[in-house]
C-alpha cells in the first residue's frame, strides 16, 4: 500500500507515526512518503508553547476529550523512555484563573494532581476569584517534530517538500490512500467554510525563574483572548490573542503592546525579561476537528482519502488520540482494498 | 543621641539578612558588616535555597513556626514583585516523597507553604519505590543573587561592609557597642561554641532546563531542585566531616540515586561544588553580656542553622532584631547620650 501525508506538522507526522506502528508488520509492502511546503520548524506546531491543556469545555464533544486524554496518557508515558529530553516532553505546574465561577474542566481527571486554588494563591492573583492547579505535561513542537522526522526517515518515510495543489495531484503518484493533514489550508485542498483561522501571536522571553505557567480566563474575551505565560525548556511563551478570521501572520505591534501589558500585570516579575521575539500563527480552528474518511470521485476512479484536520488552539494536546484513529481508519480501507493479512494467505 | 555602633560579623543568608533588619528598622545604629568571605565563597552559596524546614529539637514549635512564616512570607512578597529574578527568588512547585509512610503525615510548615497536599496514586506511580508523598509550592532563593542584593539593600539603608576576618569578639569590643554573631560554623572557634560542627553537603549544579519541580526525599538525603539557571542535585550529609573537597565516591553515589528519581537527569551536564553546613542541635539565637576588654558588652548570636539557613534566615533576623533592640534599651544611660 501506498500512504501518501499531506502536512508535515504534528498532525500528519504523527499520523504517519501510527500508521506505521500499527500496520507495518501486516501490511507489506507499506510505503508512506510525507509531503509538505513546509517543515520543522517552521510549521504551525513549532509556533505553539507546546503546552498539553484542552479548551475548558468539550462543549459535548466527547470524542475529542477521549482523543485528548490518550494523548496525554502517552506522553506520559514517554516521560520515562530515555528520549523523553529529546522528544521535548516534561511535566510543568500551573494556574488556570478565571475571573468569575466556572464548573470543572473537561481535563480534570486527565491531569495529575487537579486541586481548586486555596485563598493564599487566589491572592496571589489580583482579579481573579477561582482557578484550579494541576500538573500538565509540555510536548515542545521544535523537539517533538525533528524527533517524529527522524523516527520516521529510519523506518524508511519519505519526505518531499512540494506544495500539494489537490488531491488529485497526489492519486496521481499513485498513493492509494491520502491523509490529509494539512490545517489551516484544507481549505485550498476542498473548501470548508467551517474551517477558520484563529490568529494568535505570541512573545518570546528569557524568563528562566519563571516555573509554572499560569493560563488565564475570560468568558466574555473567549478562548486564549486573555493573558497567559508557558515557560518552556529554554524561553518562556507569552500570549494571547485568538482573533477568528484574521489571515494575517504578521506581527502585529498593537497586539504585541496589550499582550504584554496584560502579562506584566499578571506576573510583575517579567518586566525584567529579555524579549528575544514575537510570533504570530494561525489556529486551524473548526467547530469539531474533522477525523473522517471520504471517498473523492475522479477521473482516475475513486481516491481514498482520510481527513485529519482542524485541531484548533490543541492540535499537541489532541494529535495521538487523531493519529490512532486515523490509522484504524486507514485500517478500515486496507479490508476493504483486501490487503490485509488474511490476503497474504 | 549619640550613634549606636553594632558589628554584624558573618556574610553569608544569616548575617546579610540580620544586617539588613538592623540597618533598616534602627536608624539610631551604624551597622558595619565584617566578614572573611563574601558571595559566592560562603556557605549559602553552596545551598540550594530550598524553603523547607526539619523540626529543631530545643526551641518551641510556636517559634520556629513564627520564623519559617516571616521567612517565606518575607520572600513570597519578593517572588511575586518585579524585583523577583534581581533577587534571585522564585516560586517552585514540586513533591517530598518517603519509602515508608512517615511518623509525621503534616510538618509543622505545611500550612504556610502553599498548596499542600498528598500525592494522588497516579502521582506515586513515578516513583515505584516510594509509598507516601506531599506535594506543595514553596520558594526557593539562590544566595549568589540574593546576597549581592541584600547587600545592596543594605547599603541603601545606610550600612558598611568590611571585608576582614575576626578572630576574637575581643578586637572588636573598641569599635562597636553591640556585636552580633552570624559565624555559622565559624562560631566554634569565635565564641568557643563546641557544639558547633560541619555537616558536609556535596551537591551537582546540572545543566536540565526541562525540569521544572522539585522532587525530595523525605529521608533528606537525595533531592533534585531546579533553580533559575541550574539544578542542583544532591547530596550528602556527613556530620562532622569539613572536607572540601569533591569526593568520587559521594558523587556516584548522588547520581544513582537521582538518576532513579528522576530518569531524564542522564541527559544533564554538570558542576560540582561542596558546602559545610553549620551544624548544630538547634540555632542560637540569644543575647548574652560578654567581657571584653574591662567591658560588658552586649552580644547577640543568631548562628547554627544546619541545613536550613535560608530557610529560617529572615525570621531568626527579626529575632536578632528584636534582641538588639533590648540591647540598646540596656545600655547605660550615659552612653545614649
Amino acid at each position: 500500500m501506498r500512504v501518501a501525508v499531506i502536512g508535515a506538522g504534528v498532525i500528519g507526522l504523527s499520523t504517519a507515526q501510527s500508521i506505521y506502528e500499527q500496520y507495518h508488520s501486516t501490511v507489506s509492502p507499506l510505503t508512506i512518503e510525507v509531503y509538505a511546503d513546509q517543515f520543522t520548524p517552521l510549521t504551525t506546531s513549532d509556533g505553539a508553547a507546546g503546552f498539553w491543556q484542552p479548551y475548558l469545555y468539550d462543549k459535548g464533544n466527547v470524542q475529542e476529550t477521549k482523543w485528548n486524554k490518550e494523548t496525554f496518557d502517552y506522553l506520559l508515558s514517554q516521560l520515562s523512555s530515555p528520549e523523553s529530553v529529546k522528544m521535548g516532553i516534561f511535566l510543568q505546574s500551573g494556574y488556570n484563573l478565571c475571573n468569575e465561577h466556572a464548573p470543572e474542566p473537561s481535563f480534570k481527571d486527565t491531569v495529575l494532581g487537579f486541586r481548586q486554588l486555596t485563598e493564599r494563591e487566589l491572592q496571589m492573583f489580583p482579579g481573579y476569584i477561582h482557578g484550579w492547579f494541576n500538573t500538565a505535561l509540555m510536548v515542545e513542537g521544535k523537539s517533538y517534530l525533528p524527533w517524529l522526522m527522524d523516527w520516521l526517515q529510519k523506518r524508511g518515510v519519505k519526505f518531499y517538500h512540494r506544495k500539494i495543489e489537490s488531491f488529485k495531484e497526489v492519486a496521481e503518484t499513485g498513493a492509494d490512500v491520502i491523509i490529509n493533514c494539512t490545517g489551516m489550508r484544507s481549505g485550498a485542498l476542498q473548501p470548508d467554510p467551517d474551517l477558520k483561522p484563529g490568529r494568535g501571536q505570541i512573545v518570546k522571553v528569557d524568563a528562566p525563574w519563571l516555573k509554572h505557567w499560569i493560563i488565564t480566563h475570560d468568558f466574555t474575551a473567549g478562548t486564549y483572548n486573555s493573558p497567559y505565560i508557558i515557560p518552556g525548556s529554554r524561553l518562556v511563551t507569552v500570549g494571547g490573542v485568538f482573533q477568528l478570521g484574521n489571515w494575517s501572520e504578521q506581527n502585529n505591534s498593537t497586539d504585541h503592546k496589550k499582550i504584554w501589558e496584560n502579562a506584566c500585570q499578571l506576573e510583575p516579575s517579567l518586566k525584567h525579561a529579555r524579549i528575544v521575539e514575537d510570533w504570530s500563527g494561525l489556529r486551524p480552528s473548526r467547530s469539531k476537528v474533522r477525523l473522517e474518511r471520504e471517498t473523492i470521485k475522479s477521473a482516475a476512479g475513486p481516491i481514498e482519502v482520510i481527513h485529519n484536520y482542524g485541531h484548533g488552539g490543541f492540535g499537541l494536546t489532541i494529535h495521538r488520540g487523531c493519529a490512532e484513529e486515523a490509522a484504524r481508519l486507514f485500517g478500515q480501507i486496507v479490508e476493504q482494498k483486501g490487503k490485509g493479512p488474511k490476503a497474504r494467505l | 543621641m549619640k550613634t549606636v555602633r553594632v558589628a554584624v560579623v558573618g556574610a553569608g543568608v544569616v548575617g546579610f539578612s540580620t544586617a539588613v533588619c538592623i540597618a533598616e528598622a534602627l536608624p539610631i545604629c551604624s551597622v558595619t558588616l565584617l566578614a572573611e568571605k563574601f558571595s559566592p565563597d560562603t556557605t549559602s552559596d553552596v545551598a540550594a535555597g530550598m524553603v523547607l524546614a526539619e523540626v529543631f529539637p530545643d526551641i518551641p514549635l510556636e517559634r520556629q513556626r513564627r520564623w519559617f512564616k516571616d521567612g517565606f512570607d518575607h520572600l513570597l512578597d519578593i517572588a511575586q514583585s518585579e524585583h523577583a529574578p534581581e533577587a534571585g527568588v522564585l516560586l517552585t512547585s514540586g513533591c517530598q516523597i518517603f519509602k515508608e509512610v512517615p511518623a509525621e503525615m503534616k510538618p509543622f510548615w505545611s500550612d504556610i507553604v502553599i498548596g499542600f497536599r498528598n500525592m494522588t496514586d497516579l502521582e506515586l506511580k513515578r516513583f515505584p519505590n516510594h509509598k507516601f508523598g506531599q506535594a506543595f509550592t514553596t520558594l526557593k532563593c539562590e544566595c549568589s543573587i540574593y546576597l549581592p542584593w541584600l547587600e545592596k539593600r543594605f547599603r541603601k539603608a545606610g550600612g558598611r561592609v568590611e571585608q576582614r576576618k575576626v578572630n576574637s569578639l575581643q578586637e572588636l569590643s573598641n569599635n562597636f557597642d553591640i556585636i552580633v554573631n552570624c559565624t555559622g560554623l565559624g562560631s566554634r572557634t569565635l565564641v568557643g561554641d563546641n557544639q558547633v560542627h560541619p555537616i558536609r553537603g556535596q551537591v551537582f549544579k546540572m545543566e536540565a532546563p526541562w525540569l521544572k519541580h522539585f522532587i525530595r526525599d523525605g529521608d533528606g538525603m537525595s533531592y533534585i531542585y531546579p533553580g533559575i539557571h541550574s539544578v542542583t542535585v544532591g547530596g550528602t550529609k556527613q556530620v562532622g566531616d569539613s572536607r572540601l573537597q569533591l569526593d568520587q565516591g559521594d558523587s556516584k553515589s548522588i547520581l544513582e540515586r537521582c538518576r532513579k528519581l528522576e530518569p531524564s537527569l542522564r541527559k544533564a551536564k554538570v558542576l560540582e561544588p561542596v558546602g559545610l553546613r553549620p551544624g548544630r542541635r538547634s540555632p542560637r539565637v540569644e543575647k548574652e553580656l560578654v567581657e571584653l576588654r574591662g567591658r560588658q558588652v552586649p552580644v547577640v548570636h543568631n548562628y547554627g542553622h544546619s541545613g536550613w539557613g535560608v530557610s529560617f534566615a529572615w525570621g531568626t533576623a527579626r529575632d536578632a532584631l528584636g534582641l538588639v533592640r533590648q540591647c540598646l534599651h540596656e545600655m547605660p544611660l550615659q552612653a545614649k547620650l
